[in-house]
Order: C-alpha cells, then structure tokens, then sequence
C-alpha cells in the first residue's frame, strides 16, 4: 500500500440533512430541527498505510476531546466525550474489503447507536452520519482505492 | 445582563486586584528590613512606616491576598468587556443576516439574545438548582436591560420558554411560530394562548405582555458542550427557519470560541 495521502474534504451541504420534524409538547405544536452542531461541514477518507486502515473524517461546527468506541474485529470509532458525535471511523480495509467498506460502515454505525443509547432516543448525528456514508460512498471509495 | 456599570468596572477592579497583591508583596518584604539601618538611610518617617508595616504585617498581608482574590473572582465573574464586545458584534451581525429584509424596522422588533446555563440562580420563582437560562448579551442598543429568565431543566415538561424547551431538548433547534399579536388590548384568551404557545407562565406574559410573534431557539456549543441557547424572537409570525440555522452556522466555530474564554 502507499504511504498515507491526505485525500482532499468533501463539503457537505448541511440544508440537505437538516430535517425538522413536528412534536407536540403539553398539546402545543413544535417545530424541532437538527442541530447545527450535529450536522458535519465536511467529510473525508484516507487511507493509513501503517495500520492499513481506512479512516473516515468528519467536520464539525465544533470540536471535544474524543473516546475511541470499538464496535467489532474490524471497525472502531472516535466519538465526542461529551456529545457522541461521530467524528472518525477506522475499518480494517483488508478485513471488509476495499470496494465495499463504506457500505458496511453504516450498520456498524447502527450497532454504535444502539451501544450508546437507551432505545427510543436515536442520535440524530448517527442518522446524518450514515446518509452522508451512503450519498459520498463513491467519492469515499474512490479514495480508498486510489490509495490503495 | 451584565450591565454596562459592571463591565466598566472591570479594568479599575482589576488594576486595584493587581496593585492589592504587590502591596501584599512589598509588606511582605519589609518583613525582614532592619529598622536602624532604614532610619539612617531613609530617614525617621520612612523608618516609622517600616516599623508599622512590621508591625502589622500578620494582618495587612493575609487581607490583601484575600481582598485580591475577591476582586480576581469577581472580574473574572464580569468577563473580559472586550470579549463581551466581540460577543455583541457577533449577535449584531447574525440579527443582521437572518433579518436583512427587515433592514428598516426598529432593532427591537427583531433581536437575537444569548443566554448562558446557571445550575444555580438566587431568584424568587422556583428552585434555585432546578437550572437557569441567564440572557447575558442581546443584538442592538435598545431594551437591554432585562430580567427574564427561564427554568431550564432537562424535564421538557418543566422547561419554560423556547430557550428551556431548546435547552430539554439536548439543543435542538425549536421553532414556535404564530403567537398571538398582543399589542393594543388582548384578551384572556389571546393572553392564555401566547403563554400556552411560548411555555411561559401566564403572570409573565400578563405583566410583561411580549409582542414577539415568532421564536427560534438553538443550543451555543463551546469547547464541544452546550454553553446556552440563542433565541431569536420577531414581530413577524413567521420566520425562515432554514436560514436561521445557515446563518448561524457562519458564525457558529467563533462565537463558541470566543466564550470558550469567557
């Protein structure tokens, strides 16, 4: 494999993944957003040739220090102290295989959620997150692969 | 708010905090001076203030550093009035933005407030640690003096005002719109409905009669935890709230970086 190359961000378009949704709190209609500090700016993969990794990079409005979460074998997550945003993804590109790594990132994403949260409150980060895997999984691949 | 009287006060309490600890210094070194050799080189009255400097040290020194550290507690309580400034252009700058269409109206039709998360606040209504949303900065020049505040728990039931409601939901966005106009002279039940509507209580809003008919509220985030929220509040009914959020956005890294200091 080649020595690791910084592959360039992807911007995402934050309007596209902010959804609203419309709850009702004491019979009083609300209208609730995503948050913008959930919604990732940018989005990247690269590919560590030392570890032979595929790590996926996602920008935020803001940044914390960060925990690693280990979701199986082949992938682990860094993710916010203190919000349990995704900001890093790490897979083990020889364990997944290169051409499908993004698309098996997004039921590790899922296996995250349930890892963190009590069932019946989904993180909307982890939705956005995984629309994004899906909607970039071309850009993404296409980097691993040129790395590779 | 902090008002403009202690953000001015802020530079002579710190000047006083800084000249209180090298008295405590300059006594402290005296300690150990040699009265005689004073009285020869400096003369009796130096001597003498020598002497009563020594005398008194156990007291003098102890109460500098403790008044020093009041002063250091208390400025750092005001904030930085520059930081402050900076924080003011910033809420300026986004009321700008989201109501470029209003240019013409008067700044208080629509305005941008940040308040700040208190665990702890001496105030007459409810429990002190129920948590607080403080307004500490508003957009514009006029009606910044203020005294609202709202329960802030993580209860979305309890949570008072869009700002309690946006803080319960983990900062999600939250958007009401539609309020009654409660100009001239409503009626209990316009009364009732803005209160139902806002999640205020129906006193407040009897007594302060808020004329605002649309309110957005967002969580600030600093050094990546919720500091407080922004609400946003217009006379108009509506608002475009997905500009809101693109506008915020645009401000978002520096505002929380700058109340990382604050």
């Amino acid at each position: 494999m080649k020595p690791e190359v910084l592959s360039r961000w992807i911007s995402i378009d934050s309007v596209k993944y902010d959804s609203d949704s419309v709850e009702s709190s004491d019979g009083v209609e609300l209208h609730v957003f995503v948050s913008p500090y959930d919604l990732p700016s940018a989005v990247r993969g690269r590919v560590d040739g030392a570890t032979r990794r595929f790590v996926i990079d996602f920008k935020y409005l803001s940044e914390e220090p960060q925990v690693e979460r280990r979701i199986d074998e082949h992938v682990s997550f860094s993710i916010g102290k203190h919000s349990h945003r995704v900001y890093r993804i790490e897979a083990d590109v020889e364990g997944l295989g290169a051409n499908v790594v993004t698309l098996r990132l997004v039921p590790a994403i899922d296996k995250l959620a349930k890892a963190l949260q009590p069932a019946g409150t989904p993180h909307d980060n982890f939705r956005v997150a995984k629309e994004i895997l899906e909607d970039s999984q071309s850009e993404l691949t296409r980097q691993l692969v040129g790395a590779a | 708010m902090r008002s403009l009287l202690f953000r001015k006060a802020h530079k002579p309490l710190k000047l006083t905090a800084a000249s209180l600890t090298g008295a405590a210094g300059l006594l402290g070194g005296v300690e150990k001076a040699n009265v005689e050799k004073t009285r020869e080189f400096l003369g009796q009255t130096t001597a003498e203030m020598v002497r009563s400097a020594q005398e008194w040290n156990w007291v003098l020194v102890p109460f500098f550093i403790a008044l020093a550290a009041l002063i250091g507690f208390a400025t750092r309580w005001i904030g930085d009035p520059k930081k402050w400034n900076v924080v003011h252009d910033v809420l300026d700058q986004l009321r700008d933005e989201i109501f470029s269409e209003a240019a013409d109206d008067v700044a208080h039709e629509h305005r941008v407030t940040l308040f700040k998360k208190k665990n702890f606040l001496l105030c007459k209504r409810g429990w002190w640690w129920s948590g607080w949303l403080v307004p500490v900065e508003r957009s514009g020049h006029t009606s910044q003096k203020t005294d609202v505040y709202f329960k802030a728990p993580d209860n979305a039931a309890l949570a008072e005002g869009v700002a309690g409601q946006t803080w319960a939901r983990k900062g999600k966005p939250v958007y009401v719109r539609d309020l009654p106009n409660l100009g001239g002279t409503p009626t209990d039940a316009e009364l009732a409905e803005y209160a139902k509507k806002s999640f205020m209580a129906l006193d407040e809003v009897r007594n302060r009669r808020p004329l605002a008919r649309s309110l957005y509220g967002f969580a600030v985030e600093a050094n990546g935890q919720r500091w407080g929220v922004i609400v946003v509040d217009s006379r108009l009914p509506r608002l475009k709230e997905r500009e809101l959020s693109k506008r915020y956005r645009m401000v978002a890294r520096f505002l929380g970086k700058t109340l990382e200091a604050l």
